[in-house]
């Protein structure tokens, strides 16, 4: 059978593009058995499926399966959850520089779905929309522990595996992540560490370490970014301590190496610095991988290190929010972005690593060796223990 | 002669292309009530002005001296003068104390001296201090800020006093109160008063000496009896009071008169005044100088000029007889009402009347001034 | 017309006899706008100031002092004073600057109105681009650097970026016009007549400035001040894109609250303790100054 035809078949029903009858006729027309149509219709539709006749001589067995699949199917589709709506919108708010950007019109052109894309700058922005129920989002990127927390207050949809074909081709590292057992609700989207950016022409040596930030040679040349995690959390990590800590002392401890550093730094600013790394004005900057690697598009002398210590490894995961109109368009796009052609574009545009084992970017980042995991760590939820962080944090700034 | 406290010495003034002052020259007594006269744009506020100081004279635009010496350059704090606006220009946010108190203050005056000053002041122009003291402008009566206004020049006892236009915006009645009042003020504190106004009665009431300006030059200087009686051109006779005009040349001497005949009729004019053979004569006869007669019933030696008489205007204490006379022009007499009701008047619309008057009674008037 | 007034005519007659209906009719609409949309928020983040904090955000039923008693820690005593202090420095600067500028345009004649579409053009452009606008004039390799070191002033660029001089020339920039406006308009209606009199009477310039023109312009003074210290105080934007981040004034906490701290009942609390003083300074500061009208009489 024609594989590509019959994708392309797939994603047309999917979108409504194409009725049931028609999808089952040139389906069993390209050679398909019954079983395989049968089977494919329960797999993306909901509600009752006819069951398919062999147009002439389709297999042998093939009826008699068909007849059995066809006993069960004047219901509810084989999850027995309710048939989603068919609409022709989709709404996405994810980061910013987050996307190729060719991804979502072409998705519009194959599907004829309208897509509205938004961003954003921070997990805290996007929950806080969510946890007051604005936007009528479809799909958000959460980072790890965020989809944890996003889950506790019931605010996701739970994915409808069967929906999405592509899913094999995901690396099997990202699947069944701490932060979302089974991946009930998330897809990995991109995968990145947060280590430290710098100019090569402008420092003696690659930071090895985030000592490198008390160091006064480089003095008002500094940056790190504007978020509590990653700041406290690179402190907590150069004195061999976890960056999920609540221990009162080790915080502390990090409050006074961020202390010490904050004389020497710049600013706290985050993505917005590679405007600086490229024109100079900052040589060492705390920043995510593949925002570097953006940079470095910019200006060839930037390039990117993990210290010693260690520092955090993150994914960023599509999830649907409950309150989602479009749930059917959302699982399209998630299964979309599985394609490996699409994979690949959105890592060779945002510089991050794919979670798509079958993708194929130019400068692939290489899935962290069992060495470099071994300093790499993942952001949990702190709790109640929030509180505490902030605090300090609250501290570091105003002092 | 008494001393020359302002004097003007052939002094012009220009904004751009508009000439407000033109080589004006004059002088002002010590103690004189001296009133600027005129119509609108005539230049009496810019006079004012270069007197005070916010303009000064062109270039090459003459002389303005104060106690005699030259002051052209000279901002209005620096001359020792005081004013009284239009608008009164109170502070708004200043009470009546803090209005009258500020010129003492700029001028340096010892502080236990003020309140002692402000009370006389306000004594001076009768505004109760007990009462008003305290007060904002905004809560007094038009005559009252009047008053604050006038305090608060005065309490300077400035030698020289600039007015300008200051009754405008108070009603008849207080008008006139004020008028007397400024006088009585003048005479008592000896300060010489500079007026500016365009009502010419006011000017008639209050002043010593007149100068009645016209398109930016003094068309007459005198005393208001001097303007009125003896106005010298056209223009002064019709501003000041009321004047009816008669034209022609003159065409032959008799005796110490002048004939002159003109489109209207024909009139004797007493021979000075510099008429010559055949020259063009206007004269003013204002309209208490004329009277109505029967045209065959004129008394002797008096001019006369017949016509019917068009309307007759109850003014109280006068009447006004509107006579229109051959050559499309009707002519004014006043006439005192002796009574309406017991002895009216003989003439009415319609009659033929003739005017008549004697012919000393009249103002032969310059001519090439309108 | 058949009939007698038609239904149109006769509400509108109803309301011509009833002035206070009608007052109450055209404040309805905007008053109702507000009742939902500024007092019902205001009264819900004051009932989440005494709840407990929820876990991931948002709150959690309960009654408790907590957050109004963390507020009055010397951390965030000291946080407030800061933002208080660079509000008033805003202030005095925007007073300093924008003063002469409003005179000037009040004095200015013809050109009155095009001065006044200069200070107002600015504000076609969000605040936010315009902040972003600063930062490529004032950082290291920015304009103004550039400039510098091209004309040979300066050995290498002058670190205007990321200070607290920044900050300050950001809001400044920002909030001016705020001053410039209704000083303008106060100087606009004086009389000036009232200078003539006043040097008449005596007064150099100078005291015709001190005596006459700023005590008559003070309105616009007192709204313009009033117009720059409020927002300056709430303001977080400046200080986290031109002050990188480094100094945490009162607004910064606040987002904090609602952002990566997730603590909602404490951001309200905060929210309420810094309006109550702001409404209270205020209060002293329009009671003082009538009180030194008052003096004066």
């Amino acid at each position: 059978m024609d594989r590509k035809n019959a994708d392309a078949m797939f994603e047309d029903f999917l979108a409504g593009r194409l009725d049931r009858r028609s999808f089952v006729t040139r389906l069993l027309a390209l050679g398909a058995s019954a079983t395989t149509t049968a089977a494919l219709l329960e797999a993306c539709s909901g509600g009752t499926t006819e069951t398919p006749k062999p147009a002439d001589g389709g297999g042998g067995d093939g009826d008699e399966h068909a007849k059995a699949k066809g006993k069960g199917k004047h219901k509810a589709d084989g999850d027995g959850e309710n048939v989603l709506p068919e609409t022709k919108e989709l709404s996405i708010y994810n980061w910013s520089d987050y996307i190729a950007e060719d991804v979502v019109p072409e998705f519009e052109k194959e599907t004829g779905i309208k897509v509205t894309y938004n961003t954003y700058e921070s997990n805290e922005e996007m929950m806080a929309k969510l946890q007051v129920g604005a936007g009528g989002y479809d799909l958000v990127v959460p980072t790890g522990y965020i989809v944890t927390v996003l889950a506790a207050q019931d605010l996701l949809f739970p994915l409808r595996k069967k929906k999405l074909t592509n899913w094999a081709n995901l690396h099997p590292m990202f699947l069944n992540p701490s932060f979302d057992p089974d991946n009930k609700y998330s897809v990995p989207w991109l995968w990145g560490t947060t280590g430290i950016a710098y100019r090569a022409d402008k420092v003696k040596a690659p930071p090895d370490s985030w000592a490198v930030f008390h160091d006064t040679q480089y003095k008002n040349k500094m940056t790190q970014m504007d978020d509590q995690r990653d700041v406290i959390g690179s402190w907590l990590k150069f004195r061999g301590k976890s960056l999920n800590s609540t221990d009162k002392a080790e915080l502390d401890q990090a409050k006074a190496d961020a202390l010490q550093s904050k004389a020497l730094l710049k600013a706290y600013v985050s993505a917005p610095v590679k405007g600086q790394l490229v024109s100079g004005d900052v040589w060492i900057a705390q920043l995510w991988n593949g925002d570097t690697m953006q940079a470095k598009a910019e200006n060839e002398q930037i390039a990117y290190a993990l210290p010693k210590e260690g520092a955090g490894l993150w994914t960023d995961s599509l999830v649907i929010p409950k309150s989602a109109p479009n749930i059917r368009n959302a699982l399209a796009f998630m299964d979309f972005c599985m394609r490996p052609e699409i994979a690949t574009k959105i890592a060779d545009f945002t510089g991050y690593g794919s979670p798509n084992a079958k993708a194929t970017p130019e400068t692939p980042i290489a899935y962290p060796t069992d060495e470099e995991m071994k300093r790499l760590e993942i952001q949990k939820d702190l709790g109640e223990a929030l509180q505490i962080w902030d605090q300090i944090w609250t501290e570091i700034k105003a002092g | 002669m008494a001393e020359s406290v302002v004097e003007f010495v052939n002094v012009n003034k220009t904004f751009g292309d508009f000439r407000a002052v033109r080589g004006i020259s004059f002088h002002i007594e010590k103690g004189e009530f001296f009133s600027i006269l005129g119509p609108s744009g005539c230049g009496k506020t810019t006079t004012l002005r270069l007197i005070a100081g916010f303009e000064h004279p062109d270039e090459d635009g003459g002389q303005v001296r104060l106690h005699g010496d030259v002051v052209n350059k000279k901002r209005p704090y620096e001359r020792q003068l005081a004013m009284v606006f239009q608008s009164y220009a109170l502070f708004p946010h200043l009470t009546v104390e803090k209005n009258i108190a500020f010129g003492l203050e700029m001028r340096g005056t010892p502080k236990a001296e003020i309140p002692g000053r402000v009370r006389e002041a306000m004594d001076m122009v009768r505004l109760d201090a007990t009462n008003f003291a305290r007060r904002l402008p905004a809560q007094l009566s038009g005559g009252q800020r009047q008053r604050v206004a006038l305090a608060r020049a005065l309490v300077l006892r400035p030698s020289i006093l600039l007015l300008d236009e200051p009754l405008g915006a108070l009603d008849l009645k207080l008008r006139k109160e004020m008028q007397l009042e400024l006088k009585t003020l003048n005479r008592e504190l000896g300060t010489t008063f500079i007026y500016v106004t365009h009502d010419q009665e006011e000017a008639l009431t209050m002043s010593d000496r007149i100068a009645v300006m016209s398109e930016a030059r003094i068309a007459q200087l005198g005393t208001p009896a001097q303007i009125y009686e003896c106005p010298r051109t056209p223009f002064v006779a019709k501003f000041i009071g009321e004047s009816n005009f008669f034209e022609g040349k003159a065409t032959g001497r008799s005796g110490d008169c002048w004939r002159v005949e003109g489109s209207g009729g024909a009139f004797d004019v007493p021979a000075e005044n510099g008429v010559t053979q055949g020259a063009d004569v206007i004269v003013a006869v204002r309209p208490e100088w004329l009277d109505v007669c029967a045209p065959d019933a004129v008394p002797a030696g008096e001019n006369a000029i017949a016509g019917t008489v068009r309307d007759v205007i109850y003014l109280g204490e006068t009447l006004h007889v509107l006579v229109d006379l051959p050559g499309e022009r009707t002519v004014t007499v006043a006439v005192r009402n002796e009574g309406q009701l017991a002895r009216p008047l003989a003439w009415k619309k319609g009659d033929r009347a003739a005017v008549a008057w004697k012919p000393e009674d009249c103002q032969v008037l310059e001519l090439g001034d309108a | 017309m058949s009939g007698g007034p038609s239904v149109r005519q006769r509400v509108l007659g109803w309301f011509h006899e009833r002035p206070t209906a009608t007052a109450w009719a055209l404040l309805a609409p905007g008053g109702l706008f507000l009742l939902v949309f500024f007092v019902a928020p205001l009264v819900i983040m004051f009932g989440y100031s005494f709840m407990e904090r929820g876990l991931y955000g948002g709150v959690e039923a309960g009654f408790t002092l907590e957050h109004y008693a963390a507020f009055f820690q010397p951390l965030y005593l000291t946080i407030l004073l800061r933002t208080v202090v660079m509000a008033v420095s805003t202030t005095l600067i925007c007073l300093a600057l924008g003063y002469p500028v409003a005179y000037t345009i009040a004095r200015a004649g013809r050109f009155k109105n095009a001065l006044l579409f200069l200070v107002i053009l600015p504000f076609w452009t969000s605040f936010l681009v315009r902040t972003f606008a600063m930062i490529f004039l004032m950082r290291d390799s920015g304009l103004i650097n550039s400039l510098l070191v091209k004309a040979g002033l300066v050995e290498e660029g002058i670190t205007m970026l990321y200070t607290p001089f920044a900050v300050m020339a950001g809001l400044v920039y920002g909030f001016l016009p705020f001053m410039i406006l209704p000083i303008y308009s106060s100087l606009e209606k004086l009389d000036l007549t009232l200078l003539e009199a006043a040097e008449i009477l005596g007064a150099p310039p100078r005291a015709r400035f001190f005596r006459v023109v700023l005590p008559l312009s003070m309105p616009g003074v007192v709204a313009g001040s009033l117009l720059v210290f409020i927002p300056a105080l709430g303001s977080f934007l400046s200080s986290d894109l031109l002050g990188g981040a480094k100094q945490i004034l009162v607004g910064n906490l606040i987002q904090n609250q609602f952002t990566s701290a997730r603590n909602w009942p404490f951001g309200s609390a905060a929210s309420f303790v810094m309006m109550v003083l702001v409404v209270i300074a205020v209060g002293i500061y329009l009671r003082v100054r009538d009180a030194d009208e008052a003096r004066e009489a």
